[in-house]
């Protein structure tokens, strides 16, 4: 956890409620973040983001003290997202359809007209183990050992999806006309 | 160092911790280069459009509302709720599709043929009814009215061994659904019953036997629906639950969702004719109403004034 600069914290174990609930204050903009950029819905990143915080309420007693609790509550949402994706997949592939009510909402047409191009295109263009190592370099600032540890690659695996990643973003965006 | 260099190292990394390159060589290719600085320039932008996405406006008060469960005592249960009713859509979806699939229908009847089949089914039927009943001396009745005749029934039949066990199992737990009311203990019952039905459900599939597929299909969806699904209903509502208690219902929770992959899987393997009948099955699941949404819509209502 080279570049972790979160102070270590007490056993996680040993908190109330009251104490998981300012980890939760504390941490939910960046598991949110993690999810939705990885999946684009906000439904989803709702869920996905309470199930983490429940997992690792569930879980509290494996924390280490002294590691890093934001690491440690992303890798947890990172298996959601890992989860989730999967699951959809097989189901897409054993269909050949997609659900219309999960993928062409008009809801979520808007939702994502308002997140703008870049995560548009990042959908349409990558898949999610590279937008979550995009998110986790960009975002998180997260070193490569820790990335590859976080989505279950190595080092050299996490910097080729960082260089898919911004090799495909960049040229999607400078095909655009800037509007 | 070329143009070509510096490039791979700015889009695999930010060209400032890449060993064995110095960063001095590199700071002076891209103070020379108009193409390598405007790629970093380009790059740098990239991520702060990234990091400037703006996350939807529900996403603090999904915050808030899992706050403000955190602090009631039925705070683990609802926080699982919301999850699970989307797995479990899927969940009795994929077991639609394996019963159409297959052969039958989760919603046709299939012709009793088969004492040894009917007699499983109606053990099962005979052990929801009992969790299902909530008021003791109606249980009782329920036990009462069929425990000499299935017991009869399964000393007659001839099973398969796989059947034999299941049967008497579902006999010896009657009397225990009777007298038990706690609705956890109820719901680990029913898990493991329905463990069980799937194991039935893939050796059939793997022996390509589709009456019976149909039928464990049936049961199988049965048992997670009312063993399952509607005793969690009633844990949720029933308030306060300790950590050992949170925990047997998370890995409930877990072990439906390990089955619904597995259930996925097994349809993957499913024949190349079945295919057709999959794809229709669940354009009649889509068109059905959504249960996750319909969940939501109710919490929704239930906390506006
Ligand atoms: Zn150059």
């Amino acid at each position: 956890m080279v570049r972790d600069d979160d102070p270590p914290r007490q056993n996680l174990g040993e908190l109330g409620s009251d104490g998981f609930a300012a980890v939760v204050r504390e941490h939910w903009t960046s598991v949110y973040r993690l999810v939705y950029c990885s999946l684009g819905d906000a439904h989803d990143a709702e869920d996905l983001a309470q199930e983490t915080f429940l997992r690792a309420w569930n879980r509290r007693d494996t924390f280490q003290p002294g590691t890093c609790m934001r690491v440690w509550l992303l890798r947890i949402a990172a298996n959601a997202v890992c989860d989730l994706a999967r699951r959809r997949k097989r189901l897409t592939f054993i269909t050949l359809e997609h659900d219309p009510a999960d993928e062409q909402s008009p809801a979520r047409h808007l939702e994502l007209a308002e997140a703008g191009a870049i995560l548009r295109i990042a959908l349409e263009q990558l898949s999610e183990m590279t937008r979550m190592v995009f998110h986790l370099r960009v975002q998180e600032d997260l070193s490569f050992r820790d990335i590859a540890e976080l989505v279950g690659t190595t080092e050299q695996g996490a910097r080729w999806h960082m260089h898919q990643a911004r090799t495909k973003l960049a040229k999607s965006l400078s095909d655009k006309p800037s509007a | 160092m070329d143009c070509h260099n510096v490039q791979q190292i700015l889009l695999s990394d930010d060209g400032l911790s890449v060993e064995g390159f110095p960063r001095a060589e590199l700071s002076n290719h891209i103070a020379q280069c108009e193409d390598c600085r405007r790629l970093q320039s380009d790059l740098a932008r990239l991520d702060e459009e990234w990091r400037a996405i703006p996350l939807p406006a529900s996403a603090e008060q999904a915050r808030d509302d899992f706050l403000a469960r955190l602090s009631e005592p039925t705070s683990a249960p609802a926080f699982a709720r919301r999850r699970r009713f989307k797995v479990s859509r899927w969940l009795i979806a994929a077991s639609i599709l394996v019963a159409l699939g297959l052969g039958g229908g989760l919603f046709v009847a299939i012709p009793r043929a088969e004492a040894s089949a009917d007699v499983v089914e109606r053990l099962v039927d005979w052990n929801l009814s009992l969790a299902r009943a909530s008021a003791p001396e109606e249980r009782n009745r329920i036990l009462a009215d069929h425990a000499s005749d299935l017991s009869r029934d399964v000393r007659n039949a001839s099973l398969p061994t796989e059947d034999k066990d299941l049967a008497e199992a579902l006999l010896a737990n009657a009397p225990w659904l009777a007298r038990n009311a706690d609705p956890l203990a109820e719901a680990d019952h029913f898990n493991e019953l329905a463990n069980k039905l799937f194991k039935r459900l893939s050796r059939a599939s793997r022996g390509g036997d589709a009456r019976r597929v149909a039928q464990s299909a049936r049961l199988y969806s049965r048992v997670v629906e009312l063993g399952i699904e509607s005793k969690m209903d009633v844990i949720e509502r029933s308030g306060a639950l300790d950590f050992e208690r949170q925990r047997r219902l998370e890995r409930l929770i877990l072990s439906d969702s390990d089955r619904m992959n597995a259930l996925v899987a097994l349809l993957e393997r499913a024949p190349d004719s079945s295919r057709k009948e999959i794809r229709r099955a669940l354009k009649i699941t889509n068109q059905r109403p959504n249960r996750a949404a319909e969940r939501r819509a109710e919490k929704k209502n239930r906390k506006s004034p």
